[in-house]
């Protein structure tokens, strides 16, 4: 069926992609191995000449400030707090997006312009007045706020991924379950949902991604380690440790991890997806 | 009649914690923090006032934070560093007290006269000095003996001439490197030279004057340094003064400018592998008599809107008055600020080339102290950069940088003049 | 029926418009009120001066906000005419049974995943010219004699920062393809294999066509984020060499806390929207997609 060389060029695709998306974060974990001194070494071979775990141990059990203790709590603030806001985000996102592509909510066309429109201007001019408004509000530093704000600026592209994923699939089934007497939120609870796992796991890994790395806002609302988040976190981390690159890049690749963890795990979800796939008829 | 005295005494006992908890709040870069926050565990011991401190990512990450929280009423931080170039800026919008009521003469007398200049604007004072510094000239010692050099020179030409023979011995590849990043650091590495040349930054009615031929010969030599004689690291153009210091520490350059007390660190094995090779020279200049190097002055300040200004006072005499600086320059590098200080015994044993440094401080030259510096600074780099990267020639670099300022001046002037009324 | 239909549509939307309004409309207006004044800060208050049109024209006037306008067209153009189509082929060879799916699926997710700051740290270390790992490669192949100055030379900055942007943006489009790619029954693939048709037929005539709203939703998305784009700029060379890599967003940044000209920030930002949109009703029109939102 696949010639052969249909094969080998996909391979060579597929090698091609891994390969190039991996490199960088190979490089710089490499580097967070690596001496100061042995730089020049390490990336002329690819390898350090001495590879040495060092910069890990100093970054996780260093006393400086609680440097791993602040670290953990960043870490922990993120968590709740993207976990909260694609939750959130999600959830809403679904019957936005179902009130506009089923339901057909009027002036739906006017209601999408103007909420995509919100997401043309660049955070930096938002961040005064929203420090303001939530200033006023005594708001500050708290998780919450983080979650609310970080929902609102996310909605408008969920709205759209589950609702160009509801536009594709086809209304027969939902036809009948309204014939049979159905109501529209069980239309959307049960049948609708569970057929969008790959469009929900997209749009979640988008909010998801986009709140646990959004930086400015986080850095303007939050004080202190009720509400601080892991960019924040390490970007002060990267402050400290500017004179020397292995220590940037041991900073750099442990908060890669709690991403990684997180995709991996999710991902299933997408490979159920697959598998409960398409409507059957 | 119990209960009555009873009630009494719990209002007293309230009355007397709730001026007895007092929190004073910062903000600060991530540089020195532990130091910083030793400190606050010894002011909280002696006074029972909590400082907490906020730690912000490098940088001018501080800005958007600050600017924030002054608009918010300014108590959210009551206290932060402040560096020389903010102070018009920040006193214009209002945000920072005058500590005029409190600076003492004494405190006036000991004050290093440019550290002081530093926190003043239009008559008034707005901080003690704490990080009093300049960039000084600092030289690898053991390099130039190798090349048969028993002194640094003191023209342009000479060092030019002792760069070449340092890299056709295979010394160093590159004689030095610059901080020449488009960003503040460029500007100030070009005051720096710019003086060294003979020239001026602006006059007193705040025209620019620094594209006169004295600049153009300044910038000319910034750019020939890089690509006619070739004794500068070429990636100085995307280098801040960490990445500088690197190169110092590592031996990759024999010598370069720095702030602070760069002899303190040089000296640390546990950051430099050239310890005890180094020391400090009088800025070179075009002629051998304009030793000039720019000034970096910072302080700490008070927010206008702080709710305890006179414990807020407390803490920074505390932190930058005379006794503190002598401890942060012990303790931590930093340039004091006090006469007094420079004369302690314990400091002057600490630090090396002591005498050298405190020549060089007679010789500093200031950026404007104008509220519109920063926008400017930011024009003058770019304009600066597109020279340095061969886009213009220095000349024109200069006159943009020139008819941008005077724009910017009037622009300015303009909009607050309308305040005024 | 209807009218429940109606009324249900707007019980289901409201909680989503009440959210974005609430957090975003109150700085939109402000940023809007403000780009028409000449702000002043005096303490606690801020002045406003009134200056009409004055900022827009300011804007509109200054060389610089066009270069930055122009660099940043260059980062979009690149992410659309590059990124897109990347994502799409890297989808289509993803999209099949592999070994370690999982494994793989996360590495190449891993670009888009990482914080930016970290990002731009990556990028940054790859491209020192004395130290970094291009360089050395290059020198060790032997293609180059000399480290080449990536971050430094204002011909090749824009370019290395455009391929980093890249690295991440592709990434992204495989991840919406690879999504959409699932909403496409199998059936229709085998119905169409029955019927003869070739990989190529069944790539052009079927999978493309059924993945227009996708392409759609990348594609304003893409413009729409790519015209903000900030941290990787700001990071690696702040806008140097000699303005080289300015971008729009860094321009308002400075001009709002370098230069405290809020007002003129303001009038910056939208002015950047007000182009945003007409691009994106251009793609509307162009597109005329069944996809109802937008």
């Amino acid at each position: 069926m696949l010639r052969m060389a249909t094969k080998i060029l996909i391979a060579v695709t597929i090698f091609l992609i891994i390969f190039l998306s991996f490199v960088p974060i190979y490089w710089t974990f490499v580097t967070s191995i690596s001496l100061d001194r042995d730089l020049a070494l390490t990336t002329s071979h690819w390898f350090p000449p001495s590879p040495t775990l060092k910069n890990y141990v100093e970054i996780l059990t260093s006393p400086i400030r609680g440097v791993a203790y602040e670290f953990r709590r960043a870490l922990v603030n993120s968590t709740i707090i993207a976990s909260l806001t694609t939750v959130l985000t999600l959830f809403l996102a679904s019957f936005a997006a179902y009130s506009v592509e089923r339901l057909k909510v009027p002036f739906r066309k006017t209601i999408s312009y103007l909420v995509v429109l919100t997401q043309m201007l660049p955070p930096i001019i938002l961040v005064i007045p929203i420090y303001l408004l939530f200033g006023r509000m005594g708001l500050l530093n708290h998780k919450m706020s983080l979650v609310i704000i970080y929902t609102a600026l996310n909605l408008p592209f969920a709205i759209w991924i589950l609702s160009s994923y509801f536009g594709r699939l086809p209304v027969s089934v939902e036809e009948a379950a309204i014939i049979d007497g159905c109501g529209y939120f069980d239309v959307l609870w049960k049948i609708i949902l569970p057929l969008s796992k790959p469009a929900l796991f997209t749009g979640g890994i988008f909010v998801f991604l986009a709140a646990w790395n959004e930086f400015l806002i986080a850095l303007v609302l939050t004080t202190d380690l009720k509400a601080k988040t892991l960019p924040v976190a390490i970007a002060e981390f990267m402050g400290r440790f500017r004179t020397s690159y292995p220590l940037m890049c041991s900073a750099g690749i442990i908060s890669m991890i709690p991403p990684i963890i997180f995709v991996v795990l999710f991902q299933r979800y997408l490979i159920e997806g697959l598998t409960k796939g398409a409507v059957k008829e | 009649m119990i209960r009555r005295s009873f009630a009494l005494l719990l209002l007293g006992v309230i009355t007397v914690l709730s001026f007895a908890v007092v929190e004073l709040n910062t903000i600060l870069g991530p540089g020195d923090l532990d130091y910083y926050i030793a400190r606050n565990q010894e002011f909280y011991e002696k006074t029972g006032i909590r400082v907490n401190i906020t730690v912000v990512p490098y940088g001018r990450d501080v800005v958007p934070k600050l600017i924030a929280s002054f608009l918010a009423g300014g108590s959210e931080y009551d206290v932060f560093i402040i560096d020389c170039i903010d102070v018009p800026e920040f006193v214009e919008n209002g945000w920072v007290l005058p500590v005029d009521q409190w600076l003492t003469e004494d405190l006036k007398k000991d004050a290093v006269p440019f550290a002081l200049d530093g926190m003043a604007y239009k008559g008034h004072w707005y901080g003690l000095p704490s990080i009093s510094e300049w960039k000084s000239f600092v030289y690898n010692k053991k390099m130039i003996e190798k090349v048969g050099y028993k002194e640094f020179p003191k023209t342009w030409d000479e060092v030019v001439k002792l760069s070449k023979k340092l890299q056709e011995a295979g010394v160093v590849k590159y004689a030095t490197a610059w901080s020449w990043a488009p960003k503040e650091c460029l500007v100030c590495d070009f005051v720096a030279i710019l003086s060294s040349f003979g020239g001026k930054f602006f006059d007193e009615d705040l025209n620019p004057v620094f594209n006169d031929e004295k600049g153009v010969q300044a910038l000319q030599f910034m750019v020939d340094m890089l690509y006619k004689y070739k004794i500068a690291n070429p990636s100085s153009l995307s280098w801040t003064e960490d990445d500088v210091y690197s190169a110092m520490f590592n031996g990759d350059v024999a010598y370069a400018m720095m702030w602070g007390l760069p002899l303190v660190d040089l000296n640390n094995p546990e950051l430099s592998r050239v310890v005890g090779q180094c020391d400090i020279a009088l800025m070179p200049s075009v002629d051998g008599k304009h030793p000039y190097t720019v000034s970096g002055p910072m302080g700490w300040a008070i927010s206008y809107g702080t709710k305890h200004p006179k414990e807020a006072w407390e803490y920074i005499k505390f932190i930058a008055g005379p006794e503190g600086a002598l401890d942060a320059a012990v303790k931590a590098g930093v340039v004091p600020g006090w006469k007094s200080v420079f004369e302690n015994k314990e400091f002057k044993k600490k630090v090396p080339g002591l005498d050298k440094m405190f020549e060089q401080a007679m010789y500093v030259v200031h950026r404007p102290r104008v509220p519109w510096y920063h926008e400017f600074s930011r024009v003058l780099a770019e304009e600066l950069h597109k020279a340095l990267a061969r886009e213009k020639t220095p000349k024109e670099a200069l006159d943009a940088a020139a008819e941008a300022a005077v724009k910017i001046r009037e622009e300015y002037e303009k909009t607050h003049g309308k305040a005024s009324k | 029926m209807e009218k429940k239909k109606r009324r249900l549509g707007y019980l289901f939307i409201l909680p989503s418009l009440v959210i974005i309004f609430f957090v975003l409309l109150f700085p939109l207006l402000f940023a809007l009120y403000m780009s028409f004044f000449d702000v002043v800060f005096a303490g606690k208050s801020m002045k406003f001066y009134f200056a009409g049109f004055e900022n827009y024209l300011k804007v509109l006037k200054d060389q610089s906000w066009w270069q930055s306008f122009m660099n940043t067209i260059y980062f979009v153009l690149a992410d659309i005419f590059i990124g897109i189509p990347l994502g799409f082929i890297s989808a289509l060879a993803l999209n099949r049974k592999l070994p370690l799916r999982s494994l793989i699926i996360g590495i190449v997710m891993l670009p888009y995943i990482l914080p930016p700051i970290v990002h731009a740290l990556i990028w940054k270390w790859i491209y020192n010219a004395d130290y970094g790992f291009l360089n050395a490669t290059l020198l060790n192949l032997g293609i180059i004699k000399e480290n080449i100055l990536w971050l430094v030379n204002p011909k090749l900055a824009l370019i290395s920062l455009i391929i980093a942007n890249l690295w991440q943006g592709t990434a992204f489009a495989t991840i919406i393809y690879l999504g959409g790619l699932k909403s496409i029954p199998g059936e229709i693939f085998e119905a169409a294999q029955i019927d003869g048709a070739t990989r190529w037929h069944i790539t052009k005539d079927i999978v493309i066509p059924l993945l227009k709203p996708f392409t759609y939703l990348l594609l304003v998305m893409k413009t729409i984020l790519t015209f903000k784009i900030f941290d990787l700029v700001y990071a690696v060379t702040g806008g140097g060499p000699a303005g080289s890599t300015k971008v729009v967003s860094l321009e308002i940044y400075y001009t709002a806390f370098n230069a405290f000209k809020f007002g003129k920030a303001s009038a910056m930002s939208y002015i950047l929207l007000g182009i945003v949109a007409i691009i994106v009703a251009f793609y509307q029109k162009f597109f005329r997609t069944e996809v109802e939102m937008l």
